[in-house]
């Protein structure tokens, strides 16, 4: 190969590294401006490039952290007790992003003192039905009468005389409203969910359910992802569930 | 072929190279000299786009800072003002120089509040670690299946107790016709008059068999738990009387599935894991501190 050639060539090459170089950075610069736009946006949801960034960023995320438990679906489990995240119904929070993000940011009952554990579903079926506080248990009829006045929440057919008298019960004694809300709607700061809801984020509304969860209890557990997942992560994974839930997004659409 | 003028150009084109790569090479160093011995260098010129402020380099969070924000107003993040917002902002970067103004005095040294509640701290960073890898189905599984017995319903009972309160050397003879009077059909009621039976607590609704537990007693309930619905029990002798146990509903106390103790074992297997990492938490600390003890203290 003569000079020039050799010349020409090593100009080309260094011009080729030049232009991959230049994109590579431009690249990782405009990922980390719309990364840096997502963190500090009020309302990211609000923006369409924002939230298909988030969504590319989260699935792959979601898949590997939280579909264990929310189902690759994000449909949760009713079975072991872990909500679904697609119907715009919330435990925690009323669906904004920075609520969304707090919970997995610091998780539930995960031992962060940041993270949401204000409160459990107690066992009244159990001798000692709350650890949090001293509340006296049920008996199995005063569990089947809080059981048909919930289905009247639901608008479900139940035993009139024993909603009445599980009415009475969830107002006073039981002391369900103290969570659950007088009117049964629930309670986002504690994470009550709305007794009306149906199917629930627990139960299918079925008698067998209501019964066994009013006795058996439930508290469950998401983990906190805090210095697990970088904050860009987290903040995606937030945009990504909000999305879904609204039906901005479809579960595996997306990127 | 003129040699000599490709030899020149050949100088040439050495000499700027090298002059180039020197030029470049004293550009990097300037830089890197820069950012190393200039404060300005190292400091950077706004926060990290999830802090809303740093206070001697340390973040404050914008989730922390929505958090307290909403918490403090009674609203969502988006309907506060810029008033609120800049107020909780404040006591934000307050607090923050208050702590950092605590770990300078050492407070932990000396305040036995600040001691607990950095003690709980830690703790509850070990619990965190403890959830930060939930178990898995096939582990929660193999803990069910050595743990079963402690996931199970309460048993349901209704059940009369009746007590024939004679303390005569006929007493147990009169509990017992008692006893074949109710086996052969006779109402309960009807024997209580009968009989001369007392009944210490009437309770006509099902109890979960803790309650039950409570009201009869340890060996009264041993007794009654072995009964099947519809069953009489023989005179049991306490001293208060003959007691004859009368079974009117019984479900006993069954295993839940996988799926109904799922949560619990979730937490039980959590709380079994926080366990042993405070426990090797504590010997690690222990084992790299040096810990001296005085002579009285050793005995």
């Amino acid at each position: 190969m003569t000079g020039a050639k050799r010349r020409a060539l090593g100009v080309s090459v260094l011009f080729a590294a030049l232009a991959v170089s230049a994109f590579a950075v431009s690249s990782t610069l405009r990922s980390r401006a719309l990364q840096a736009r997502l963190l500090r946006a009020d309302d990211p949801a609000a923006d369409a490039e924002l939230v298909a960034a988030a969504t590319s960023m989260a699935r792959p995320l979601f898949s590997n952290h939280c579909a264990g438990c929310h189902g690759a679906d994000m449909r949760g489990d009713r079975a072991r007790g872990t909500p679904a995240l697609t119907a715009n119904h919330w435990l925690h929070g009323t669906g904004e992003v920075a609520q969304i993000e707090r919970t997995i940011l610091h998780g539930v009952r995960a031992g962060d003192p940041k993270g949401r554990n204000l409160a459990d579903m107690p066992a009244f079926g159990r001798e000692t039905p709350y650890a949090r506080e001293t509340i006296p248990a049920l008996t199995p009829d005063q569990i089947d009468d809080a059981m048909e006045f919930v289905l009247t929440l639901r608008g479900s057919e139940a035993n009139s005389q024993a909603a009445a008298r599980g009415a009475v019960l969830y107002a006073g004694a039981g002391g369900c409203a103290d969570c659950h809300a007088g009117d049964g709607k629930g309670d986002p700061v504690v994470g009550a969910p709305d007794l009306a809801l149906s199917p629930g984020f627990f139960t299918d509304g079925a008698r067998a359910g209501l019964r066994d969860i009013i006795a058996n209890g439930h508290a469950g557990i998401c983990p906190a992802w805090r210095g697990r997942l970088d904050v860009a992560e987290i903040r995606a994974l937030a945009v990504y569930v909000q999305a879904v839930a609204r039906g901005v997004v479809r579960v595996g659409e997306g990127g | 072929m003129n040699l000599a003028f490709d030899r020149d150009a050949s100088r040439a084109h050495s000499r700027r190279s090298l002059t180039l790569l020197a030029l470049g090479a004293a550009a990097g160093l300037a830089i890197a000299a820069y950012g190393l011995f200039s404060t300005s260098g190292a400091r950077p010129n706004a926060p990290p786009p999830e802090a809303m402020a740093l206070v001697n380099g340390r973040p404050i969070l914008r989730s922390d800072f929505v958090a307290q924000t909403e918490s403090e107003s009674g609203v969502d993040f988006d309907h506060t003002t810029m008033e609120q917002r800049a107020k909780v902002l404040e006591e934000m970067v307050v607090e923050e120089l208050y702590v950092q103004r605590g770990l300078e005095l050492d407070l932990a040294g000396s305040d036995p509040d600040v001691r607990t509640a950095m003690v709980a701290g830690v703790q509850q960073q070990v619990a965190a670690e403890a959830t930060a890898d939930m178990p898995d189905d096939a582990t929660l599984r193999d803990y069910f299946s050595t743990h079963g017995d402690k996931y199970a319903s309460e048993g349901i009972m209704r059940v009369r107790d009746l007590v024939w309160k004679g303390q005569d050397e006929d007493a147990p003879a009169h509990a017992a016709e008692a006893v074949a009077a109710l086996r052969s059909g006779s109402d309960v009621d009807a024997a209580i008059s009968r009989f001369g039976l007392t009944e210490p607590a009437r309770v006509d609704s099902r109890s979960f068999d803790f309650a039950v537990r409570a009201r009869l007693g340890d060996s009264l309930f041993a007794v009654a738990a072995g009964l099947a619905a519809g069953a009489i029990s023989d005179p049991v002798a306490a001293p208060d009387g003959h007691h004859v146990l009368v079974m009117l509903e019984r479900r006993p106390s069954t295993t839940l599935s996988f799926e109904q103790a799922h949560d619990r074992l979730v937490a039980d297997f959590v709380a079994e894991k926080k366990a042993r990492l405070l426990d090797s938490e504590i010997r690690y600390l222990r084992g790299k501190a040096d810990i001296l003890l005085s002579a009285d203290a050793q005995k």
